[in-house]
């Protein structure tokens, strides 16, 4: 099974998208990004295993903005 | 004491209220969505949290559509002026707080949108249609309250929501005197925007507003720090960022958290049947009495939240509440900040004095009380 971190723009993205995949069975976390992008900041992560192609879209589904997929999902996981 | 002035603010507040403003500043005491830290990371889960229970409650359009506000008037400072257009016209009741007409009249100030007001003293037929008479090509918004906060008539929302639904109109509703107390769904009724505050019927302490809404909402009133998007020097457009700046009141959150948990526990239903039962024994007392002015001809079930306006002929309505405090008997009188809602009922010149029950007022207490009223009107 694949990790991911994927990457929103607040807390509140941030707690509702593990809200929306601990209701659909993932197991998830939230972390503030270590690792942004230069010129980002101030993002959080959401850490969960599972197929990572299939969280962006259930994410995107229940309206939460996704702004990428981090590739740190060892530090974050 | 004997506390009757719940419609300014509810008190006693629930123990597990009180419990959760300390863990407000205990547990929860970081500054949520600003850092990465563990204490941090926990405020801003219970923040959301608070956001998913009241659009729970509301049947609301999402707990991203929830923001926090320090209070009612805020929440509708920030609803009005947010989806108000230049040139628009706004229609709103005879018996709103200041909190409406005072924004509305300073937009009519600045020349920015221009309102009527629909006098609603008939029944709940005669209000709507009066309402959809007075629409033009112009008016975009109906701003309205559930239930008058000086003589606790509720409006007829539904209808009026449908109304403004088949017109086309924006429909933003202050829920001060009803949240907590009688049902509202947002959805149902065709509410764009919803205000409340935190610390009346919600149970909540002072200091806390909340606005939910739909799309309606365009422009931010306030704009500052979200914790979001801190490279940008422009508001964030993602909600609810684009409305909430600042630090939140996080120990207030947490009441109103625990305060909509003590509803769902009590239960809503019980919780307005008790409240008027309270009030329909203290109308009946009160029409007994001959020198007691009372403000319906009857106090029927869901035409009114539990709210009692009365005067005693002679006295002015201060007078009245003076008498009552110098017997530890707390309840507020005046002008309520609605003035238009005196107008309406032709109390302007002496105000009302409004009883208002909780789900904690006991009938012994209000029945002491009643007494007290009895003693001063003969």
């Amino acid at each position: 099974m694949g990790k991911a971190a994927v990457k929103v723009g607040s807390v509140t993205y941030a707690a509702k998208g593990k809200d929306v995949l601990i209701k659909n069975g993932y197991k998830a976390h939230i972390t503030r990004d270590p690792y942004p992008e230069k010129g980002e900041g101030c993002g959080y992560l959401i850490c969960v295993e599972g197929d990572c192609k299939s969280i962006v879209a259930l994410l995107k589904k229940n309206g939460v903005k996704v702004y990428g997929v981090s590739t740190n999902v060892i530090d974050c996981l | 004491m004997i506390y009757l002035d719940n419609a300014a603010t509810s008190y006693p507040k629930p123990a597990e209220v009180i419990n959760a403003i300390t863990e407000g500043i205990t547990v929860y005491g970081a500054n949520p969505g600003r850092s990465g830290h563990d204490m941090s990371l926990a405020a801003a889960q219970k923040v959301y949290d608070t956001r998913e229970k009241l659009n729970d409650m509301f049947n609301g359009y999402g707990s991203l559509n929830v923001v926090f506000t320090y209070n009612c008037t805020y929440a509708l400072n920030f609803a009005i002026k947010g989806v108000i257009e230049k040139g628009a016209h706004i229609l709103t009741s005879s018996l709103e707080h200041n909190s409406v007409v005072r924004p509305l009249s300073q937009l009519k100030i600045q020349g920015i949108c221009d309102f009527d007001i629909i006098e609603c003293l008939g029944t709940d037929e005669e209000i709507v249609s009066a309402f959809s008479a007075a629409i033009t090509p112009r008016t975009k918004l109906i701003v309205c309250t559930h239930a008058s906060n000086v003589f606790g008539r509720v409006m007829p929302l539904e209808k009026l929501g449908e109304l403004a639904e088949k017109r086309g109109l924006t429909f933003i509703v202050d829920a001060a005197q009803s949240a907590g107390v009688l049902e509202i769904n947002m959805r149902k009724m065709h509410i764009n925007c919803l205000c409340m505050p935190g610390h009346k019927g919600l149970y909540g302490s002072q200091g806390n507003g909340i606005l939910l809404f739909d799309e309606s909402i365009k422009n931010s009133l306030i704009q500052g720090g979200t914790g979001s998007r801190s490279f940008e020097i422009v508001q964030p457009q993602d909600l609810p960022d684009k409305l909430e700046s600042g630090t939140l009141n996080v120990p207030g959150i947490c009441s109103v958290f625990a305060g909509v948990g003590f509803i769902k526990n009590f239960g809503l239903d019980r919780i307005y049947e008790y409240e008027y039962s309270l009030m329909k024994e203290a109308w009946e007392d009160l029409s007994e009495m001959k020198n007691v002015i009372l403000y319906s001809s009857d106090y029927r079930m869901f035409e009114f939240a539990p709210i009692l306006a009365f005067n005693i002929k002679n006295l002015h309505s201060e007078q009245v509440a003076a008498e009552l405090n110098r017997h530890q008997v707390a309840v507020r009188a005046g002008y309520h900040c609605a003035i238009l809602a005196h107008k309406t009922y032709g109390t302007e010149q002496m105000g009302t004095v409004r009883l208002s029950p909780s789900v904690h007022t006991e009938k012994k207490d209000l029945n002491t009380a009643i007494n007290y009223i009895s003693k001063i009107a003969k």
